[in-house]
């Protein structure tokens, strides 16, 4: 019996054993579901819980002078927030965090005793404060209550030095204006991270070396800008304009030979880290590149030159000039309704005359006239590095709105649309024996990985001959000398140049109150290396650019010899 | 003795067992020894990883405070800034007038630049690639090369 028993389990044994068999082959199956069916996504959640991911933000690039003086950079700043509720003891803590923020013991305690939820006790306050903050933490031993949040903010150092130059980048680092907007994606950088193994408390668990992808910094923009010309040029602007009660104005300050941007200066200018303050919407745009206006007699340089390059004109030809005369049925008189008699080329641009000036336009025909324009860059952008630079408007024959007057009025810079950026390339390209460069701003765009960009200096095209460019600069210069009072002389340089007093069109005609006063030149005459040009909007004391414009040249040009050591002429001459 | 198999040759058996204790004992000692290892090993990676974030906290501080630093230089340097403080140091712009050029006879002539001004460009170095930091790092902890770090000289 006792065999038998052991060969055969009683019934209920065997059901035991059945059932054990049975859980067993379920707890299997489960685990074989888990383990083997949900295995991927079961290791994804898991990780998902114990990931550790840290986006470490990259550095936007820094915009620096060609002389490295740096404009706009970003930093850390740090908002100091306190919880009231999770703080054990305020008096000791207000006591000791006010050295730390600079702010007075009952106000900081008043903070920390307010009902709300959290509260801000400081905004904006630099790394060395929070690095403070955080070793008071640990002093008071303090798990919550009071932290630090940082964001990457970007900065203007120079505030609203080369202002409209540079644009800037908003709280939620969006660029607008110039080079900020203009190069966002180089300047942008790539985020970083850190990633490992997180805690419940989701701070890093040093259970194995990190994975870290490192931040790459945005590239570095190093501009052509000179800081010691933009700011003579900012500086005589501004007091050139509180002079003139005038309403604005721009200059910029051009090497002729490469077609660099020296110094764009446009007034009035706003400090660039205080683009939330409502007052100053409108100051972010730039004028030298985007404000169109006639230029006046200031174009009577490209007029002359496109005269002389065709051979309508040249430099001892001599004019009768009595007065008005009808075009397209519409008088044309020179200022003042001058009657000069008979004068020459250089009388002619000494006296500014308007009458001669259209004469030279009708002499060549429209064809010519105006495709010579064109070749001087007006009616197109300059392709300058910057946001929002406009064409200008030059009218064509047969596009609707060309009147035969317009190739009077033309001739003296009345009826066209130029940019001040257009206006001096234009002027430059006389300088530079003809040829036309195109004007650029950024010298080297360096990212923080690979190799940097230079910018090439790009001649565009030959648009007059070297020799009616030499022809024409000693024109401009002998008007200049000739004129015993004018106040764009520098002494002991000979100067080329002209100045312009344009009327501004309002609908339908122009306005008879208000003119933009210019002068755009380069020197030295003999060896042009530098061009000014002086705008000055609406200006109340003088509406005349002899007045108002030719003294700001005369006085940029003077600081720019000094500051860049260019000698005088004879000095010059005598070392060749 | 063959009659009774459930009796042992107590000098064989007593051998036996000891080699097996032996063997168990040396068993478990390389057991140890391996776990050991593997917890060195552990711990040493453990705390690598904890230095490597601390090392890193501390780089990104550094450079934080270095951004601000340079920062406050430049807002200290720009140029309204500086020409302000020159001006009440009773430093004034030289004019032309006031300049004195020396001409000097058959002085060797620079070729001319296109672009003096902003070709003055100071360009800072490329930042070395992530495995080049490393070995230099590394042999900078050897002892086989000077560190990165630069001291200036007292004047």
């Amino acid at each position: 019996m006792l065999d038998g028993a052991l060969v055969r389990a009683p019934a209920r044994l065997r059901a035991a054993l059945g059932v054990v068999w049975l859980v067993g082959l379920f707890l299997a199956a489960r685990l074989f579901w888990w383990q083997i069916v949900e295995m991927d996504t079961l290791t994804t959640r898991a990780g998902e819980q114990l990931k550790y991911h840290s986006p470490i933000p990259a550095r936007r690039g820094d915009i620096v002078t060609a002389d490295g003086t740096l404009l706009a950079t970003d930093v850390f700043l740090y908002n100091v927030i306190a919880t009231p509720k999770d703080l054990p003891d305020p008096e000791q803590v207000a006591r000791k965090l006010a050295p730390i923020l600079g702010q007075p013991y009952d106000a900081l305690l008043a903070k920390l005793r307010a009902r709300e939820a959290n509260v801000v006790l400081a905004q904006d306050v630099p790394q060395t404060v929070s690095n403070a903050v955080q070793d008071l933490k640990k002093e008071l031993k303090l798990s919550g209550g009071l932290g630090v949040e940082g964001a990457l903010r970007r900065v203007y150092p120079a505030n609203a030095f080369a202002a409209q130059v540079i644009g800037f980048v908003n709280l939620m680092r969006e660029p607008a204006f110039g080079i900020e907007y203009k190069f966002d994606a180089e300047l942008r950088g790539t985020e970083g991270a850190v990633t490992g193994i997180s805690n419940a408390l989701r701070d890093i668990v040093p259970s194995d070396v990190p994975t870290t992808k490192p931040a790459i910094d945005g590239a570095r923009i190093t501009l052509t800008l000179h800081s010691g010309i933009q700011r003579i040029a900012e500086a005589e602007l501004a007091s050139a304009v509180r002079a003139a009660r005038a309403t604005g104005g721009t200059i910029i300050v051009m090497e002729v030979k490469t077609g660099a941007i020296l110094a764009m200066a446009s007034y009035p200018a706003a400090d660039l880290n205080a683009f939330r303050d409502p007052a100053n919407k409108d100051k972010y745009g730039n004028p030298a590149i985007s404000a169109q206006y006639e230029p006046g007699s200031v174009f009577k340089i490209i007029t002359t030159a496109c005269a002389l390059e065709a051979g309508t004109v040249n430099a001892n030809s001599v004019f009768d000039d009595w007065g008005p005369i009808i075009i397209g049925g519409r008088e044309i008189k020179n200022h003042d309704n001058l009657k000069p008699g008979r004068v020459t080329l250089t009388d002619v641009l000494r006296m500014s005359l308007n009458v001669e000036a259209a004469k030279m336009s009708v002499g060549l025909g429209a064809g010519r006239f105006y495709e010579c324009v064109r070749q001087f860059g007006f009616g197109a952008a300059t392709r300058i590095e910057l946001a929002g630079e406009a064409a200008g408007k030059v009218k064509s024959v047969g596009d609707g709105e060309w009147r035969e007057v317009d190739l009077a009025t033309n001739a003296f810079g009345q009826g066209i649309a130029v940019t001040p950026l257009q206006m001096i390339t234009a002027v430059s390209a006389v300088a530079n024996q003809g040829k036309l460069m195109r004007p650029y701003i950024v010298q080297e765009v360096r990212p923080a990985k690979g190799q940097a960009r230079v910018t090439p200096i790009q001649p565009v095209r030959a648009v007059i001959r070297p020799e009616t460019a030499q022809t024409l600069t000693k024109i401009l210069a002998d008007a200049i000398i000739a004129e015993s009072n004018n106040k764009a002389v520098v002494p002991g340089y000979r100067i080329a140049g002209k100045t312009g007093t344009a009327q501004i069109p309002i609908v339908g005609m122009l306005d008879p109150e208000w003119t933009i006063a210019s002068f755009v030149g380069y020197l030295p005459a003999d060896d042009p290396r530098y061009a000014i040009l002086v705008k000055i909007d609406k200006p109340q004391t003088s509406e005349w650019g002899s007045q108002v414009a030719s003294p700001v040249f005369a006085s940029v040009a003077k600081q720019l010899v000094s500051l860049v050591g260019l000698p005088p002429d004879s000095v010059r001459a005598a070392s060749r | 003795m063959l009659n009774n198999p459930t009796r042992f040759d107590s000098s064989i058996s007593s051998d036996s067992l000891f080699d097996l204790v032996r063997a168990l004992v040396l068993l478990g000692g390389i057991v140890a020894l391996l776990g050991l290892l593997y917890l060195t090993q552990s711990s040493q990676a453990t705390m690598t990883g904890k230095r490597v974030v601390e090392l890193q906290t501390r780089l990104e501080r550094l450079q934080r405070e270095n951004a601000q630093l340079e920062y406050e230089i430049a807002v200290l340097t720009a140029p309204d800034k500086m020409a302000e403080r020159a001006r009440r140091l009773g430093l004034r712009p030289a004019t032309p007038q006031q300049m004195t050029y020396l001409v000097v006879k058959e002085y060797p002539v620079m070729p001319p630049q296109s672009s003096p001004l902003v070709q003055n460009v100071i360009n800072p170095p490329s930042p070395a690639e992530p495995w080049e930091a490393l070995w230099n790092e590394l042999l900078a902890r050897l002892g086989w090369r000077a560190n990165g770090r630069i001291v200036e000289a007292s004047p």
